[in-house]
């Protein structure tokens, strides 16, 4: 699965030219860093699921197929853990943009 | 600019015909009451005409509908088209609807590659060198499944010279409108719309029988006054071309479809076609020339001859 | 090109922004960015609505795309800017908010799913734009409810028009169907429009009275067509007009040797009326005939058969039209011809467009032909023109 995010991370900044990657890499990282504090803050289910979503919205623009897994998700720890998965992932690109 | 906006259409219209009755009746030395007998004697559409309003007409007060006017002129030998685009007034007040009441509705520019810029119409004839470049570029606006054939047909040079390409070009090069149509026989065309023979047959037959009826497969212009433009190239077409009985559609752009329903043209069938396990609807219409001639929209179209229309500068 | 984009996620709106700049090749878009519905609803006020395109995302924290919908709804001078909405909720969601919003009569450029594909959205709202402000709206055109349909029939402004039958065996023109066209200062209304309007008002009889002397003049007038039928639609409903029934049966005693047919469409619930049945009887006492219309188009067809002494049948052109690749249309059209046969009536197929479509009805022994394939509807003055012409061999349908 690592190396499949890696590849699709890879793969969607590449699209763009150079002048577009910085600004997106820093409103994914932005983005992510608002949702993982965001999941530690968790208290009801509401709240979850919105986070989920914004989390899917993510993935699709990724063309991550992660849509099945974020639904599955029930706890803010599960949903705290793919997040931190996805920002490392995203932190270990950085040199390559 | 001088001109009335609202009163347009009615005022000429009334205008026209005033003119085209007076002198009809001298040429014919007919008094109105000599005109109302003769228009009795070939038409039950004029039971209960009486000499007043025969006098209403020609004094411009009021006007019969185009439908009768069309009736009126063929007892003369004439058709409406020949009385309204011979009359100047009638020709400009078309242009001008066209021209300009888009922008008078909407000052912004809403196209992405299209600023209003100067556009110039060309017919591009099958031995241009840019004629299949064109062609494949509004195959692929038009998206009818039913205009491309298979790759295994090959396609004789001589065949594609049937079709008529027209293109509104902007900065010599960038496609804003285009419009595809072609001359074919009715009996060809129902087989073709009916789907039991494809666009080659249908492009072949004209080889064989006496075209009578002109069919469009594609007309669009990124802007309304475009896509205006592009209508009247082939309405001119047919109304100057006599052996012309019947215009038709046969059409997979939902656009086109439903600005033929507005101007009050009834769909003749509709048609789904499947590729790629996608449904496309092939839209088609007919209509006689009689009823083209009485629908004011189109008859308005068609008196603009195309080398008329002036590319319009930015900012009028 | 104003680009309003709502989503409350600041990476999906950088994303679509960079696909905006990747998709248009001219610098002339300028993008707008609102975070939740109230910051979108507050943008489009401030731009005063000049918005070429808005891309909404429907779920938003705190707030949802549905509120902005609402607004434009609402606010009839925004309800034109093209949609565009995104979401990356399931397909049905995207289905419902798709016909919630067309049913809210805005501008929809569709409904999306995340990741969108912003060229397909651009080549979308480049097609909307070249209609939604059509200039021939400019030129007033009518909207149906605005026919003054009480006001055109006291001009009678009504125009008939005629479609040939033929012979199947012989290729002969046997008569002409009537069908009916009103105009106006705009062109040609058509029966799907019309009919509706004057049965609404309750103007049917005085329609079907004008369309019957209307035909019967011309057929005076014009002494070559008196061989041919006359074939005019009739409604149940017209039928339990009294006054109507005198009007056509004095007709029809004054022209004896006109040959009206009278084309009898469906009308299930007045059908078995005693007054319907009664009319019926008097009409075919006069030596008029009576054909079933839009024969096979519902089930009461058959349970009429043995109440109406009719003449003819005719086929609807729906079964008719593609007999040659419905196997079910064929099949129906196949047992209608058996059927007619078996009670030794005329069967007309109407609908017949081409050669192949012709053929199987004659191998099944359908009597009368009519349809495009010999002539569209064409205005009476017309006819004698046509009939020579065929006659002629110079029109299609007679090559025998």
């Amino acid at each position: 699965m690592t190396s499949n995010i890696k590849d699709s991370l890879k793969g969607f900044f590449w699209r763009y030219s150079d002048a577009r990657r910085l600004p997106l890499y820093q409103a994914l990282v932005s983005e992510l860093t608002n949702i993982r504090s965001q999941a530690g803050l968790v208290e009801n289910a509401e709240k979850l699921n919105s986070l989920k979503h914004q989390f899917k919205g993510i993935c699709r623009y990724l063309h991550l197929e992660l849509d099945m897994q974020i639904d599955a998700m029930t706890t803010p720890e599960q949903l705290l853990y793919a997040v931190d998965n996805m920002h490392k992932e995203v932190a270990a690109i950085e040199h390559e943009l | 600019m001088g001109y009335k906006k609202y009163a347009y259409p009615k005022t000429v219209i009334m205008k026209v015909f005033s003119e085209f009755l007076r002198k009809i009746r001298s040429e014919h030395h007919l008094s109105q009451e000599g005109l109302r007998a003769l228009l009795n004697e070939k038409s039950h559409s004029f039971d209960s005409l009486d000499t007043i309003s025969i006098s209403r007409w020609e004094r411009g007060i009021n006007t019969p509908s185009l439908t009768k006017q069309s009736e009126i002129a063929e007892v003369f030998g004439v058709d409406l088209f020949n009385i309204y685009s011979s009359d100047a007034d009638f020709v400009e007040e078309s242009l001008y609807a066209i021209q300009f009441s888009a922008g008078e509705k909407n000052d912004k520019v809403t196209h992405p590659y299209y600023n209003n810029e100067q556009y110039q119409i060309e017919f591009i004839h099958s031995e241009h060198v840019k004629f299949e470049q064109f062609l494949k570029l509004c195959l692929v606006y038009e998206g009818n499944p039913r205009l491309l054939p298979t790759h295994q047909e090959k396609i004789s040079a001589a065949l594609l010279t049937s079709l008529t390409l027209v293109s509104a070009l902007c900065n010599f090069s960038q496609l804003v409108g285009h419009c595809l149509f072609c001359k074919v026989n009715t009996k060809a065309l129902f087989e073709f719309m009916n789907n039991s023979i494809g666009i080659l047959d249908l492009l072949a037959s004209t080889q064989q029988h006496q075209a009578n009826v002109l069919v469009v497969f594609s007309s669009f212009g990124v802007s309304p006054q475009i896509d205006n433009h592009m209508m009247s190239v082939y309405l001119n077409q047919l109304a100057t071309d006599k052996t012309i009985e019947y215009l038709s559609f046969s059409t997979c752009d939902s656009k086109l479809k439903q600005k033929l329903m507005q101007m009050k043209i009834p769909m003749f069938k509709v048609k789904p076609i499947e590729q790629n396990a996608k449904i496309i609807q092939n839209y088609s219409f007919i209509m006689s020339r009689s009823e083209v001639m009485a629908n004011r929209n189109m008859l308005m179209l068609s008196v603009i001859p195309t080398r008329d229309m002036q590319p319009t500068t930015t900012g009028i | 090109m104003n680009i309003l984009i709502v989503d409350d996620q600041q990476f999906v709106r950088e994303a679509i922004k960079a696909d905006l700049a990747e998709n248009t090749l001219h610098n002339k878009v300028k993008t707008f960015e609102a975070e939740n519905a109230q910051q979108g609803i507050e943008a489009i006020v401030a731009m005063k609505g000049n918005i070429d395109l808005l891309i909404l995302d429907l779920k938003m924290d705190n707030s949802d795309g549905m509120e902005v919908i609402n607004f434009l709804s609402v606010q009839s001078r925004y309800a034109t800017i093209p949609l565009a909405v995104i979401s990356s909720s399931d397909k049905r969601t995207l289905e419902l908010v798709n016909s919630i919003a067309c049913g809210l009569k805005l501008n929809v450029v569709g409904v999306f799913e995340k990741p969108i594909d912003m060229d397909t959205i651009l080549t979308e709202t480049r097609r909307l734009q070249s209609v939604s402000q059509n200039p021939l709206e400019v030129m007033a055109t009518t909207a149906v409810s605005d026919y003054d349909i009480t006001q055109l029939l006291a001009d009678e402004q009504v125009l008939l028009c005629f479609q040939p039958q033929v012979d199947m065996k012989s290729k002969a023109i046997t008569g002409f169907e009537v069908l009916a066209r009103m105009y106006d200062e705009n062109g040609y209304i058509y029966p799907d429009t019309f009919i509706p309007l004057i049965y609404e008002i309750g103007l049917n009889a005085q329609f079907t009275k004008i369309i019957i002397a209307k035909a019967f003049k011309l057929w005076i007038h014009e002494a070559n067509l008196s061989g041919y039928t006359l074939s005019i639609n009739i409604t149940a409903q017209d039928l339990i007009n009294n006054d109507l029934i005198n009007f056509i049966i004095r007709q029809k005693q004054a022209h004896s040797h006109i040959k009206l047919i009278l084309e009898l469409t469906e009308s299930q619930e007045i059908m078995n009326q005693a007054s319907v049945l009664n009319s019926i009887a008097r009409l075919i006492i006069n030596g008029i005939r009576i054909s079933l219309d839009d024969f096979g188009k519902s089930y009461s067809t058959y349970e009429r058969l043995d109440t109406i002494p009719f003449n003819e049948i005719k086929i609807d052109r729906s079964f008719v039209c593609d007999i040659d690749t419905n196997e079910q249309h064929r099949l129906i059209v196949e047992s209608t011809i058996a059927l007619a046969k078996k009670m030794s009536v005329n069967v007309v197929a109407e609908g017949i467009e081409t050669e192949s479509v012709l053929n199987i009805l004659d191998d099944l022994g359908c009597d009368i032909a009519q349809g495009y394939l010999y002539s569209p509807p064409m205005e009476g003055r017309y006819l004698n023109a046509w009939i020579n012409r065929y006659e002629h061999r110079e029109v299609s349908g007679n090559d025998k």
